[in-house]
Protein backbone atom coordinates (compact mmCIF):
# COMPACT_ATOMS: atom_id res chain seq x y z
CA UNK A 1 0.00 0.00 0.00
CA UNK A 2 1.66 3.09 -1.04
CA UNK A 3 2.07 5.74 1.63
CA UNK A 4 0.18 8.36 -0.50
CA UNK A 5 -3.35 6.25 -0.68
CA UNK A 6 -4.85 8.73 2.30
CA UNK A 7 -4.03 12.38 0.46
CA UNK A 8 -6.76 13.56 -1.58
CA UNK A 9 -5.98 14.28 -4.86
CA UNK A 10 -8.46 16.27 -7.79
CA UNK A 11 -11.67 14.52 -7.48
CA UNK A 12 -9.87 11.15 -6.29
CA UNK A 13 -12.08 9.75 -2.99
CA UNK A 14 -10.44 6.75 -1.99
CA UNK A 15 -8.43 3.61 -3.17
CA UNK A 16 -8.19 3.24 -6.87
CA UNK A 17 -11.18 5.12 -8.12
CA UNK A 18 -8.87 6.76 -10.57
CA UNK A 19 -9.90 3.56 -12.74
CA UNK A 20 -14.17 4.13 -12.31
CA UNK A 21 -14.97 5.27 -16.05
CA UNK A 22 -18.15 6.64 -13.54
CA UNK A 23 -18.94 10.38 -13.74
CA UNK A 24 -17.78 12.05 -10.24
CA UNK A 25 -20.66 14.86 -10.31
CA UNK A 26 -22.66 16.19 -7.34
CA UNK A 27 -24.93 13.36 -7.43
CA UNK A 28 -22.08 10.37 -7.45
CA UNK A 29 -21.00 12.07 -4.08
CA UNK A 30 -24.29 12.44 -2.62
CA UNK A 31 -24.48 8.92 -3.20
CA UNK A 32 -21.11 8.08 -1.65
CA UNK A 33 -22.07 10.57 1.05
CA UNK A 34 -24.78 8.61 2.07
CA UNK A 35 -23.26 5.26 1.52
CA UNK A 36 -21.04 6.20 4.00
CA UNK A 37 -23.63 7.77 6.81
CA UNK A 38 -25.59 4.62 6.32
CA UNK A 39 -21.95 2.69 7.26
CA UNK A 40 -21.42 4.86 10.13
CA UNK A 41 -18.52 6.41 9.08
CA UNK A 42 -19.54 9.09 9.62
CA UNK A 43 -15.83 10.87 8.99
CA UNK A 44 -15.77 9.95 5.42
CA UNK A 45 -19.57 11.24 5.27
CA UNK A 46 -18.44 14.37 6.54
CA UNK A 47 -15.72 14.90 3.52
CA UNK A 48 -18.34 13.16 0.98
CA UNK A 49 -20.75 16.29 1.94
CA UNK A 50 -18.08 18.70 1.57
CA UNK A 51 -17.40 17.35 -1.88
CA UNK A 52 -21.27 17.87 -2.45
CA UNK A 53 -20.93 21.49 -1.41
CA UNK A 54 -17.91 21.77 -3.73
CA UNK A 55 -20.04 21.30 -6.85
CA UNK A 56 -22.98 22.74 -5.42
CA UNK A 57 -22.86 25.24 -2.55
CA UNK A 58 -26.66 25.86 -2.41
CA UNK A 59 -26.67 22.03 -1.84
CA UNK A 60 -29.39 22.19 1.77
CA UNK A 61 -29.65 18.23 1.93
CA UNK A 62 -25.41 18.71 2.19
CA UNK A 63 -25.50 21.41 4.67
CA UNK A 64 -27.49 19.50 6.87
CA UNK A 65 -26.18 16.46 6.37
CA UNK A 66 -22.66 17.89 7.18
CA UNK A 67 -24.21 19.35 10.91
CA UNK A 68 -25.46 15.50 11.22
CA UNK A 69 -22.10 14.38 10.32
CA UNK A 70 -20.63 16.72 12.97
CA UNK A 71 -23.76 15.65 16.12
CA UNK A 72 -23.03 11.67 15.06
CA UNK A 73 -19.23 12.23 15.70
CA UNK A 74 -20.00 14.15 19.43
CA UNK A 75 -18.43 17.59 18.20
CA UNK A 76 -21.83 19.66 19.06
CA UNK A 77 -20.20 22.84 19.45
CA UNK A 78 -18.82 22.86 15.87
CA UNK A 79 -21.83 21.42 14.96
CA UNK A 80 -24.09 24.31 16.08
CA UNK A 81 -21.21 26.72 14.71
CA UNK A 82 -21.98 25.09 11.20
CA UNK A 83 -25.96 24.42 11.82
CA UNK A 84 -25.68 28.70 11.76
CA UNK A 85 -23.46 28.73 8.92
CA UNK A 86 -25.88 26.59 6.96
CA UNK A 87 -29.16 28.51 8.69
CA UNK A 88 -27.85 32.07 6.82
CA UNK A 89 -28.24 30.20 3.64
CA UNK A 90 -31.65 28.11 4.30
CA UNK A 91 -33.44 29.86 7.05
CA UNK A 92 -36.33 28.13 6.71
CA UNK A 93 -34.81 24.16 6.28
CA UNK A 94 -36.93 22.06 8.57
CA UNK A 95 -33.91 19.41 9.13
CA UNK A 96 -31.11 22.80 9.50
CA UNK A 97 -33.76 23.72 12.43
CA UNK A 98 -33.95 20.32 13.91
CA UNK A 99 -30.67 19.41 13.44
CA UNK A 100 -29.32 22.42 15.66
CA UNK A 101 -31.84 21.81 17.52
CA UNK A 102 -29.86 18.66 19.13
CA UNK A 103 -26.60 19.94 18.77
CA UNK A 104 -27.51 22.70 21.43
CA UNK A 105 -29.40 20.29 23.54
CA UNK A 106 -26.70 17.72 23.66
CA UNK A 107 -24.57 20.92 24.46
CA UNK A 108 -27.02 21.56 27.66
CA UNK A 109 -28.77 24.68 26.00
CA UNK A 110 -32.25 22.87 26.79
CA UNK A 111 -35.06 26.25 26.34
CA UNK A 112 -33.10 27.14 22.67
CA UNK A 113 -33.00 23.70 21.59
CA UNK A 114 -36.78 23.24 22.35
CA UNK A 115 -37.21 26.65 20.64
CA UNK A 116 -35.07 25.31 17.08
CA UNK A 117 -37.21 21.95 17.44
CA UNK A 118 -40.73 24.12 17.99
CA UNK A 119 -39.12 26.03 14.74
CA UNK A 120 -38.90 22.73 12.25
CA UNK A 121 -42.10 21.97 12.86
CA UNK A 122 -43.47 25.12 12.09
CA UNK A 123 -41.65 25.07 9.29
CA UNK A 124 -43.73 21.83 7.60
CA UNK A 125 -40.87 19.62 9.20
CA UNK A 126 -42.73 16.21 9.03
CA UNK A 127 -39.83 14.23 7.98
CA UNK A 128 -38.53 11.43 10.31
CA UNK A 129 -35.52 13.17 11.05
CA UNK A 130 -37.35 16.30 12.14
CA UNK A 131 -39.40 13.82 14.57
CA UNK A 132 -35.99 11.72 15.82
CA UNK A 133 -34.04 15.34 16.95
CA UNK A 134 -37.52 16.23 18.50
CA UNK A 135 -37.57 12.85 20.51
CA UNK A 136 -33.65 13.83 21.73
CA UNK A 137 -34.42 16.98 22.59
CA UNK A 138 -37.26 15.57 24.75
CA UNK A 139 -35.06 12.77 25.75
CA UNK A 140 -32.57 15.86 26.98
CA UNK A 141 -34.94 17.66 28.84
CA UNK A 142 -36.88 14.63 30.20
CA UNK A 143 -39.93 14.86 29.05
CA UNK A 144 -41.97 12.13 28.65
CA UNK A 145 -42.98 13.19 25.01
CA UNK A 146 -39.92 11.72 23.75
CA UNK A 147 -41.71 7.76 23.18
CA UNK A 148 -44.31 9.81 21.00
CA UNK A 149 -41.67 11.82 18.59
CA UNK A 150 -40.00 8.58 18.40
CA UNK A 151 -43.38 7.11 17.26
CA UNK A 152 -44.01 9.62 14.65
CA UNK A 153 -40.61 9.32 13.07
CA UNK A 154 -40.81 5.53 13.08
CA UNK A 155 -44.55 5.87 11.33
CA UNK A 156 -42.77 8.03 8.61
CA UNK A 157 -40.24 5.37 8.67
CA UNK A 158 -41.82 3.35 5.62
CA UNK A 159 -39.80 -0.03 7.30
CA UNK A 160 -36.42 1.59 6.50
CA UNK A 161 -33.92 0.28 8.91
CA UNK A 162 -32.11 3.43 9.28
CA UNK A 163 -35.21 5.28 11.44
CA UNK A 164 -34.84 3.06 14.00
CA UNK A 165 -30.99 2.67 14.01
CA UNK A 166 -30.81 6.63 14.51
CA UNK A 167 -33.77 6.34 16.86
CA UNK A 168 -31.49 3.90 18.92
CA UNK A 169 -28.10 5.69 18.32
CA UNK A 170 -30.31 8.19 20.45
CA UNK A 171 -31.21 6.47 23.21
CA UNK A 172 -27.89 5.20 23.61
CA UNK A 173 -26.38 8.26 23.63
CA UNK A 174 -28.93 8.88 26.88
CA UNK A 175 -27.19 5.88 28.32
CA UNK A 176 -31.23 4.28 27.71
CA UNK A 177 -29.48 1.01 26.34
CA UNK A 178 -33.00 -1.43 27.11
CA UNK A 179 -34.70 1.67 24.50
CA UNK A 180 -32.44 1.56 22.02
CA UNK A 181 -31.69 -2.34 21.70
CA UNK A 182 -35.82 -3.00 21.91
CA UNK A 183 -35.62 0.25 18.88
CA UNK A 184 -32.63 -1.68 17.16
CA UNK A 185 -34.56 -5.06 17.47
CA UNK A 186 -37.07 -3.44 15.34
CA UNK A 187 -34.59 -2.54 12.79
CA UNK A 188 -32.95 -5.98 13.01
CA UNK A 189 -36.75 -7.29 12.29
CA UNK A 190 -36.97 -4.82 8.67
CA UNK A 191 -33.53 -5.78 7.45
CA UNK A 192 -30.78 -7.87 8.99
CA UNK A 193 -28.34 -7.82 6.06
CA UNK A 194 -27.36 -4.48 7.83
CA UNK A 195 -23.45 -4.60 9.42
CA UNK A 196 -24.37 -1.06 11.63
CA UNK A 197 -27.76 -2.48 13.07
CA UNK A 198 -25.97 -5.75 14.37
CA UNK A 199 -22.77 -3.52 15.61
CA UNK A 200 -25.34 -1.21 17.13
CA UNK A 201 -27.73 -4.32 18.80
CA UNK A 202 -24.16 -5.38 20.40
CA UNK A 203 -23.15 -2.22 21.67
CA UNK A 204 -26.46 -2.05 23.43
CA UNK A 205 -26.30 -5.57 24.50
CA UNK A 206 -22.78 -4.89 25.66
CA UNK A 207 -23.35 -2.17 28.15
CA UNK A 208 -26.37 -3.97 29.90
CA UNK A 209 -23.55 -6.41 30.75
CA UNK A 210 -25.36 -9.03 28.05
CA UNK A 211 -21.48 -10.46 27.01
CA UNK A 212 -22.86 -13.23 25.05
CA UNK A 213 -25.58 -11.62 23.18
CA UNK A 214 -22.66 -8.54 22.44
CA UNK A 215 -20.21 -11.58 20.92
CA UNK A 216 -23.50 -12.84 18.22
CA UNK A 217 -23.46 -9.21 17.42
CA UNK A 218 -20.49 -8.23 16.72
CA UNK A 219 -19.99 -11.56 15.10
CA UNK A 220 -22.75 -10.69 12.42
CA UNK A 221 -21.81 -7.51 12.13
CA UNK A 222 -18.03 -8.85 10.83
CA UNK A 223 -19.56 -10.76 8.81
CA UNK A 224 -21.17 -8.53 7.06
CA UNK A 225 -18.83 -5.90 6.68
CA UNK A 226 -15.43 -6.80 8.35
CA UNK A 227 -14.16 -3.40 7.87
CA UNK A 228 -16.76 -1.08 9.93
CA UNK A 229 -15.43 1.39 11.67
CA UNK A 230 -15.10 0.86 15.76
CA UNK A 231 -15.96 -2.65 15.74
CA UNK A 232 -12.38 -4.00 16.36
CA UNK A 233 -12.53 -1.60 19.12
CA UNK A 234 -15.32 -2.59 20.53
CA UNK A 235 -14.91 -6.39 20.13
CA UNK A 236 -11.53 -5.57 22.18
CA UNK A 237 -13.71 -3.69 25.05
CA UNK A 238 -15.77 -6.61 24.82
CA UNK A 239 -12.99 -9.64 25.15
CA UNK A 240 -11.58 -7.43 28.69
CA UNK A 241 -15.17 -7.13 30.66
CA UNK A 242 -14.73 -8.66 33.61
CA UNK A 243 -16.04 -11.70 35.39
CA UNK A 244 -18.86 -10.38 37.45
CA UNK A 245 -19.99 -8.73 33.95
CA UNK A 246 -20.00 -12.10 31.77
CA UNK A 247 -22.00 -13.46 35.09
CA UNK A 248 -24.28 -10.56 35.37
CA UNK A 249 -24.95 -10.75 31.76
CA UNK A 250 -26.14 -14.79 31.71
CA UNK A 251 -28.04 -14.50 35.00
CA UNK A 252 -29.87 -11.33 33.41
CA UNK A 253 -30.43 -13.15 29.69
CA UNK A 254 -31.30 -16.62 31.56
CA UNK A 255 -33.56 -15.82 34.26
CA UNK A 256 -35.27 -11.83 33.32
CA UNK A 257 -36.02 -13.32 29.31
CA UNK B 1 -16.50 23.62 -10.00
CA UNK B 2 -18.56 26.20 -8.15
CA UNK B 3 -16.88 28.77 -6.06
CA UNK B 4 -14.13 27.13 -4.58
CA UNK B 5 -13.14 29.82 -1.97
CA UNK B 6 -16.08 28.91 -0.10
CA UNK B 7 -15.19 27.21 3.06
CA UNK B 8 -17.20 24.02 2.73
CA UNK B 9 -15.01 21.87 4.99
CA UNK B 10 -17.05 22.88 9.25
CA UNK B 11 -14.20 23.23 11.68
CA UNK B 12 -13.41 20.49 14.14
CA UNK B 13 -13.21 19.81 17.75
CA UNK B 14 -9.40 18.83 18.72
CA UNK B 15 -8.45 16.07 20.78
CA UNK B 16 -8.73 17.89 24.33
CA UNK B 17 -12.21 19.71 23.22
CA UNK B 18 -13.33 15.95 22.51
CA UNK B 19 -12.11 14.83 26.16
CA UNK B 20 -13.71 17.23 28.39
CA UNK B 21 -16.37 18.41 26.77
CA UNK B 22 -19.11 15.59 27.57
CA UNK B 23 -18.47 16.16 31.03
CA UNK B 24 -19.10 19.86 30.73
CA UNK B 25 -22.07 19.89 28.81
CA UNK B 26 -23.50 16.67 31.01
CA UNK B 27 -22.96 19.24 33.84
CA UNK B 28 -25.01 21.93 32.24
CA UNK B 29 -27.94 19.57 31.86
CA UNK B 30 -27.99 18.46 35.13
CA UNK B 31 -27.85 21.96 36.50
CA UNK B 32 -30.09 23.54 33.68
CA UNK B 33 -27.74 26.11 32.46
CA UNK B 34 -28.11 27.93 29.45
CA UNK B 35 -25.43 29.62 27.68
CA UNK B 36 -27.01 32.86 27.02
CA UNK B 37 -28.15 32.86 30.54
CA UNK B 38 -24.98 32.91 31.62
CA UNK B 39 -23.09 35.21 29.28
CA UNK B 40 -24.58 37.88 27.48
CA UNK B 41 -23.24 37.37 24.11
CA UNK B 42 -22.22 41.06 23.14
CA UNK B 43 -19.62 40.78 25.92
CA UNK B 44 -18.46 36.82 26.03
CA UNK B 45 -16.09 37.54 23.51
CA UNK B 46 -14.38 39.95 26.14
CA UNK B 47 -14.54 37.97 28.64
CA UNK B 48 -12.78 35.12 26.92
CA UNK B 49 -9.82 37.69 25.73
CA UNK B 50 -9.74 38.81 29.96
CA UNK B 51 -9.69 35.08 30.90
CA UNK B 52 -7.19 34.60 28.10
CA UNK B 53 -4.86 37.31 29.38
CA UNK B 54 -5.11 36.14 32.95
CA UNK B 55 -4.37 31.97 32.05
CA UNK B 56 -0.70 31.41 30.76
CA UNK B 57 -0.70 29.32 27.49
CA UNK B 58 -4.32 29.02 27.68
CA UNK B 59 -4.47 31.28 24.78
CA UNK B 60 -2.26 28.66 22.54
CA UNK B 61 -4.26 26.31 23.67
CA UNK B 62 -7.47 27.88 22.36
CA UNK B 63 -5.99 28.75 19.03
CA UNK B 64 -5.47 24.89 18.19
CA UNK B 65 -1.37 25.00 17.93
CA UNK B 66 -0.66 21.98 20.12
CA UNK B 67 3.19 21.62 19.26
CA UNK B 68 3.23 25.06 20.55
CA UNK B 69 1.44 25.50 23.64
CA UNK B 70 3.45 22.25 24.55
CA UNK B 71 6.55 24.27 24.13
CA UNK B 72 4.84 27.33 25.97
CA UNK B 73 3.93 24.88 28.57
CA UNK B 74 7.06 23.53 29.28
CA UNK B 75 8.87 27.03 29.14
CA UNK B 76 6.78 28.38 31.42
CA UNK B 77 6.50 25.55 33.98
CA UNK B 78 10.26 25.45 34.11
CA UNK B 79 10.43 29.32 34.86
CA UNK B 80 7.70 29.10 37.81
CA UNK B 81 9.75 26.14 38.88
CA UNK B 82 12.68 27.70 38.70
CA UNK B 83 11.22 31.06 40.47
CA UNK B 84 9.77 28.50 43.58
CA UNK B 85 13.32 27.01 43.67
CA UNK B 86 15.13 30.67 43.74
CA UNK B 87 12.69 33.03 45.35
CA UNK B 88 13.91 36.09 46.38
CA UNK B 89 16.80 35.50 45.01
CA UNK B 90 18.18 37.76 41.93
CA UNK B 91 18.18 34.67 39.80
CA UNK B 92 14.45 33.72 40.65
CA UNK B 93 13.55 37.33 39.46
CA UNK B 94 15.10 36.30 35.89
CA UNK B 95 12.58 33.23 36.31
CA UNK B 96 10.12 35.41 37.11
CA UNK B 97 10.86 37.33 33.82
CA UNK B 98 11.08 34.09 31.76
CA UNK B 99 7.40 33.17 32.68
CA UNK B 100 6.11 36.82 32.02
CA UNK B 101 7.68 36.91 29.02
CA UNK B 102 5.39 33.97 28.22
CA UNK B 103 2.58 34.50 29.43
CA UNK B 104 2.55 37.58 27.46
CA UNK B 105 3.85 35.97 24.11
CA UNK B 106 1.47 33.44 24.49
CA UNK B 107 -1.55 36.68 25.31
CA UNK B 108 -0.12 38.31 22.31
CA UNK B 109 -0.38 35.48 19.65
CA UNK B 110 -4.06 35.23 20.90
CA UNK B 111 -4.59 38.87 20.62
CA UNK B 112 -3.50 39.46 17.13
CA UNK B 113 -6.11 36.44 16.25
CA UNK B 114 -8.85 38.11 17.83
CA UNK B 115 -7.96 41.24 16.55
CA UNK B 116 -8.70 40.21 13.24
CA UNK B 117 -11.17 38.33 13.31
CA UNK B 118 -12.91 41.10 14.74
CA UNK B 119 -11.58 43.49 12.12
CA UNK B 120 -13.19 40.81 9.73
CA UNK B 121 -16.82 40.95 11.90
CA UNK B 122 -17.01 44.56 12.14
CA UNK B 123 -16.15 44.58 8.26
CA UNK B 124 -13.07 46.82 8.78
CA UNK B 125 -10.03 46.61 6.54
CA UNK B 126 -7.03 44.06 7.82
CA UNK B 127 -3.69 46.30 7.91
CA UNK B 128 -0.75 44.92 8.88
CA UNK B 129 -0.09 46.79 12.04
CA UNK B 130 3.01 48.84 12.06
CA UNK B 131 6.17 48.25 13.90
CA UNK B 132 5.65 50.56 16.53
CA UNK B 133 1.78 49.97 17.42
CA UNK B 134 3.04 46.04 18.23
CA UNK B 135 5.74 47.09 19.72
CA UNK B 136 3.99 49.11 22.29
CA UNK B 137 0.87 46.84 22.53
CA UNK B 138 3.77 44.15 23.60
CA UNK B 139 5.04 46.88 26.32
CA UNK B 140 1.43 47.77 27.78
CA UNK B 141 0.61 44.05 27.88
CA UNK B 142 3.74 43.16 30.12
CA UNK B 143 3.02 45.77 32.25
CA UNK B 144 -0.44 44.95 32.64
CA UNK B 145 0.80 40.94 33.34
CA UNK B 146 3.51 42.62 35.23
CA UNK B 147 0.53 44.68 37.64
CA UNK B 148 -1.17 41.41 37.69
CA UNK B 149 1.10 39.21 39.46
CA UNK B 150 2.44 42.16 41.67
CA UNK B 151 -1.23 41.69 42.92
CA UNK B 152 -1.39 38.30 42.83
CA UNK B 153 1.87 38.35 45.14
CA UNK B 154 0.96 41.22 47.06
CA UNK B 155 -2.37 38.95 47.74
CA UNK B 156 -0.63 35.93 48.42
CA UNK B 157 2.75 36.85 50.31
CA UNK B 158 0.92 36.88 53.83
CA UNK B 159 -1.46 34.22 53.61
CA UNK B 160 0.81 31.35 51.95
CA UNK B 161 4.21 31.86 51.74
CA UNK B 162 7.13 34.90 50.92
CA UNK B 163 10.27 35.35 50.85
CA UNK B 164 12.51 37.21 53.86
CA UNK B 165 15.89 38.17 53.57
CA UNK B 166 17.69 37.69 56.91
CA UNK B 167 21.36 37.97 57.62
CA UNK B 168 21.76 34.40 56.77
CA UNK B 169 20.32 34.66 53.63
CA UNK B 170 17.24 33.85 52.26
CA UNK B 171 14.50 32.34 54.08
CA UNK B 172 11.10 31.16 52.86
CA UNK B 173 8.16 31.58 54.97
CA UNK B 174 4.97 29.87 55.75
CA UNK B 175 1.98 32.03 56.93
CA UNK B 176 0.91 31.05 60.31
CA UNK B 177 -0.87 33.72 62.38
CA UNK B 178 -1.96 31.54 65.63
CA UNK B 179 -0.16 30.78 68.78
CA UNK B 180 -1.80 27.69 69.48
CA UNK B 181 0.60 26.01 66.29
CA UNK B 182 3.86 27.89 67.90
CA UNK B 183 6.57 25.63 70.00
CA UNK B 184 9.13 26.79 72.84
CA UNK B 185 12.42 27.55 70.62
CA UNK B 186 10.91 27.75 67.18
CA UNK B 187 11.68 30.53 64.65
CA UNK B 188 8.67 32.74 64.35
CA UNK B 189 8.37 36.09 61.96
CA UNK B 190 6.52 38.83 63.50
CA UNK B 191 5.74 42.63 62.71
CA UNK B 192 7.62 45.16 64.38
CA UNK B 193 5.67 48.40 64.63
CA UNK B 194 7.64 51.84 64.40
CA UNK B 195 7.30 53.40 68.07
CA UNK B 196 9.34 55.06 70.30
CA UNK B 197 9.88 54.80 73.93
CA UNK B 198 11.49 57.80 76.10
CA UNK B 199 14.79 58.36 73.80
CA UNK B 200 14.61 54.91 71.96
CA UNK B 201 13.74 55.49 68.67
CA UNK B 202 12.62 51.62 67.23
CA UNK B 203 12.17 51.15 62.93
CA UNK B 204 9.38 49.34 62.02
CA UNK B 205 9.38 46.37 60.09
CA UNK B 206 9.70 42.56 60.57
CA UNK B 207 11.52 40.26 62.99
CA UNK B 208 12.34 36.87 62.86
CA UNK B 209 13.62 35.38 66.26
CA UNK B 210 13.41 32.46 68.65
CA UNK B 211 10.36 31.37 70.52
CA UNK B 212 11.28 31.86 74.19
CA UNK B 213 7.84 31.65 76.36
CA UNK B 214 4.39 30.98 75.47
CA UNK B 215 1.01 32.11 77.05
CA UNK B 216 0.57 31.81 80.81
CA UNK B 217 4.73 30.97 81.24
CA UNK B 218 6.40 32.34 83.73
CA UNK B 219 9.52 33.77 83.15
CA UNK B 220 12.29 35.44 85.44
CA UNK B 221 15.27 36.99 84.80
CA UNK B 222 18.36 37.34 87.62
CA UNK B 223 21.62 38.78 86.36
CA UNK B 224 23.29 36.87 83.25
CA UNK B 225 20.35 34.28 83.05
CA UNK B 226 16.58 33.85 82.45
CA UNK B 227 14.28 30.81 83.10
CA UNK B 228 11.05 29.99 81.66
CA UNK B 229 9.37 27.82 83.94
CA UNK B 230 12.41 27.37 86.11
CA UNK B 231 14.13 26.10 82.88
CA UNK B 232 17.03 28.23 82.96
CA UNK B 233 19.50 29.56 80.13
CA UNK B 234 21.96 32.36 79.35
CA UNK B 235 20.41 36.10 79.19
CA UNK B 236 19.80 37.19 75.99
CA UNK B 237 21.40 40.76 74.66
CA UNK B 238 20.11 43.54 76.48
CA UNK B 239 17.64 41.38 78.47
CA UNK B 240 16.62 43.03 82.07
CA UNK B 241 18.97 41.92 84.78
CA UNK B 242 16.05 41.31 87.52
CA UNK B 243 12.32 40.93 87.05
CA UNK B 244 9.64 38.22 86.63
CA UNK B 245 6.23 38.03 84.53
CA UNK B 246 4.03 35.76 83.03
CA UNK B 247 3.05 36.10 79.56
CA UNK B 248 0.08 36.91 79.14
CA UNK B 249 -2.57 34.96 77.39
CA UNK B 250 -2.48 36.65 73.56
CA UNK B 251 1.08 36.88 73.76
CA UNK B 252 4.34 34.91 73.14
CA UNK B 253 8.06 36.00 74.11
CA UNK B 254 10.00 36.23 71.30
CA UNK B 255 13.39 38.28 72.73
CA UNK B 256 14.39 40.59 69.56
CA UNK B 257 18.16 39.38 69.20
CA UNK B 258 18.74 38.80 65.86
CA UNK B 259 15.86 41.87 64.50
CA UNK B 260 16.79 44.62 65.90
CA UNK B 261 20.51 46.51 65.27
CA UNK B 262 20.98 49.09 68.31
CA UNK B 263 22.72 51.63 66.79
CA UNK B 264 24.07 53.89 69.90
CA UNK B 265 24.08 53.83 73.19
CA UNK B 266 23.38 57.24 74.67
CA UNK B 267 20.27 56.02 76.73
CA UNK B 268 20.79 53.84 80.05
CA UNK B 269 20.24 49.93 79.62
CA UNK B 270 17.31 50.17 82.21
CA UNK B 271 15.07 52.26 79.24
CA UNK B 272 16.49 49.84 76.05
CA UNK B 273 15.57 46.85 77.93
CA UNK B 274 12.41 48.06 78.64
CA UNK B 275 11.85 49.22 75.33
CA UNK B 276 12.82 45.85 73.99
CA UNK B 277 10.37 44.12 76.74
CA UNK B 278 7.46 46.16 74.84
CA UNK B 279 8.67 43.76 70.97
CA UNK B 280 9.44 41.22 73.17
CA UNK B 281 6.00 40.43 74.17
CA UNK B 282 4.41 39.79 70.55
CA UNK B 283 0.62 39.86 70.64
CA UNK B 284 -1.28 36.99 67.99
CA UNK B 285 -2.28 40.09 65.76
CA UNK B 286 1.49 40.80 64.93
CA UNK B 287 2.42 37.12 64.27
CA UNK B 288 3.71 36.81 60.28
CA UNK B 289 4.85 32.96 59.71
CA UNK B 290 7.47 30.42 60.62
CA UNK B 291 10.19 29.29 58.07
CA UNK B 292 9.88 26.12 56.43
CA UNK B 293 12.03 23.41 57.69
CA UNK B 294 13.38 23.37 53.72
CA UNK B 295 12.12 24.67 50.24
CA UNK B 296 13.58 22.99 47.52
CA UNK B 297 16.36 20.98 49.19
CA UNK B 298 17.52 23.99 50.84
CA UNK B 299 17.58 23.53 54.59
CA UNK B 300 16.17 26.73 56.53
CA UNK B 301 16.78 27.60 60.24
CA UNK B 302 15.05 25.46 62.62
Amino acid sequence: MSRFNNLEFGDSLGDGQEQNPVLKDENYYLNEAHRFYEQGDFEQGLRAYSKVLEYNPENSVAWTAQVKMLIELGEFREAKVWADKALERFPHEPELLAAKGVALCRMGDLKTAMAFSDAAIEERGDTAYVWIARGDVQLARREKHADFCFNKAMERAGRSWFVPWLISRVYSHYLKFALALQTIQKALEWDAGQAVVWFQAGRCQQAMGLVGHAEYSYEQAAQLNPRLMALQEARRQLQETDFWTRWRGWWRSTFNS
Amino acid sequence: MASPSVELYPPRAGFWRKMWRPVYYAFKREVGWETKDMVPPEIRGSLLLLICFLIPVLPVFRMGLWRSASVFSGGYIFCVTGFLCFIGEPVGTAFLMGALMVHGMGFLLYFREWNQKRLIQEKKPCENVRLKSRLAAGLLVMVMLGIVYWLAFEGLQYRWFFPLRTADGIQVIRAQKSLARLRHGEWVVFKIHQSRFAQVQIHGGLGMDRVLALPGDRVEFHGDVFAVNGNASPALTDMPREGRLIVPPDRCLVWPEQSLRIRNRFVGEQVIGIALMEIALVPESRLIGVPYPTWFGRVQKQ
